[in-house]
């Protein structure tokens, strides 16, 4: 399982880490229980600031995805993946809540944001019925 | 035991090293500048022609290869050279070896000062790519080193260092120089065995890439057998200590031959199959015999 990161993104290197590390872990690929390299090993395969991965790693383990257990190193946790779920699902659910409120801000009637959402999501998942 | 013998020894090791091994370093310019950033030969190919035109390198560890092997012939053939003059009350063997050991030295230096310069140019002259990989895959000396191996190297290095605390209290050694040579030998002892628990950790570059698992695990391997050599050279003091006897030469020329093997080890490296990521103008150290056959 190899991880990509990208530093002229936009989005923070430590945070690229997190979210591969959570989708990983979402789809398997990383299994609970499974080991993760030490702070060390990526951050040197990565050519990045060991304190950048450090970042990463704390992140994680404050969500309670993986678990550092001292010298025996670092673990995906048994429960990650309902973490990682639960963790997606708050982050869905405030985005939906930022774009509607936009979108009310914009001065969007409820019918007309409902038909929106219900337009997006036949272009984005043609195959499914949607209501 | 002829003088020859420990000449021919000294010389294969001299040849391998220095016309074998170092100048294969050539053909990894183009897989280091890649693996900082695949773009960077395509935008600099000027840069990319002189780099594979220079031969400074190779032609002078050739001619330290000569120099070091026509030396040593020198010596043995007792030519009368002002430079060799001065430790000529020692045995021949000794003076062989005393030469052997400069040479080798004052090359192995030269080499390093050349890889520091390599670096450094690779370092201000090619930055690094935005778009980084790796593995989620921990690495451990486990991998590539079985464990009877690893735990047979740590009870030799226990019980050799307590061989050398122990031996004072029945009479042998004890005085300043052995307390010396006893912090010589544990510091080395103590720095190859903290490299080999840190070196797993090296990140993954261009000779991985090329070369695949049996990179770092020819690596690794080396790594342990070096760490045979404080306890060789422990166990040969201690031996001359204890028993009697004299172990020098022999135990120095095994070290000649162990030190030929483990390049012989890395001269053997062939680049994986299929589509090993090997850059254009990449050549193996010699022709592959399996695709060959």
């Amino acid at each position: 399982m190899e991880i990509t990161v990208l530093l002229s993104s936009p989005e923070p290197v430590y945070e690229q880490i997190v979210r591969q590390v959570q989708d990983a872990v979402a789809s398997g690929e990383l299994a609970p229980g499974a080991p993760l390299p030490t702070v060390r090993q990526l951050a040197g395969d990565l050519q990045l600031n060991r304190n950048t991965v450090a970042r990463a790693y704390k992140q994680l383990e404050d969500r309670g995805v993986i678990l550092t257990a001292g010298r025996k190193g670092t673990f995906v946790r048994d429960n990650a993946s309902s973490e990682v779920e639960r963790i997606k699902a708050s982050r869905a659910e405030r985005s939906v809540r930022h774009v509607v409120a936009a979108l009310l801000g914009a001065g969007l009637s409820r019918a007309e944001i409902e038909t929106l959402f219900r337009d997006a999501l036949r272009v984005a998942l043609p195959k499914e019925t949607t209501p | 035991m002829s003088e020859w013998i420990d000449f021919s020894i000294y010389a294969f090791q001299i040849v391998l090293i220095f016309v074998l091994l170092f100048p294969q370093s050539v053909h990894f310019t183009l897989p280091a500048i890649v693996d900082r950033d695949p773009a960077w030969p395509a935008a600099h190919p000027q840069v990319m022609q002189s780099l594979a035109r220079s031969r400074w390198f190779v032609n002078t560890c050739y001619a330290w290869a000569v120099l070091s092997v026509g030396a040593l012939l020198a010596l043995r053939l007792g030519v009368d050279v002002p430079v060799f003059s001065a430790p000529r009350q020692a045995p021949e063997w000794e003076v062989l070896r005393a030469w052997h050991g400069a040479l080798m030295v004052i090359g192995a230096l030269g080499y390093f000062a050349c890889f520091c310069v390599w670096l450094r140019w690779l370092r201000v002259n090619v930055p690094l790519a935005a778009e980084r990989r790796a593995s989620l895959t921990p690495r451990g000396a486990g991998d590539h080193v079985p464990r009877w191996w690893r735990v047979a190297t740590e009870l030799l290095t226990v019980g050799h260092l307590g061989a050398w605390l122990a031996a004072p209290a029945f009479g042998f050694g004890g005085d300043a120089d052995y307390w010396r040579r006893f912090a010589f030998i544990a510091a080395g002892t103590a720095l190859l065995a903290v490299m080999s628990w840190l070196w797993p950790q090296r990140r993954q570059g261009y000779a991985d890439r090329l070369f695949g698992d049996a990179f770092r695990r020819v690596e690794l391997r080396v790594f342990y057998i070096m760490r045979l050599a404080p306890l060789t050279t422990g166990a040969v003091v201690l031996g001359e200590a204890i028993l009697g006897l004299d172990l020098a030469r022999a135990a120095h020329l095994l070290l000649a031959l162990i030190i030929c093997g483990l390049a012989l080890a890395f001269t053997r490296l062939r680049p994986v199959e299929p589509g090993a990521g090997a850059p254009t103008g990449y050549r193996p150290f010699a022709p592959d015999r399996r695709s060959a056959a």
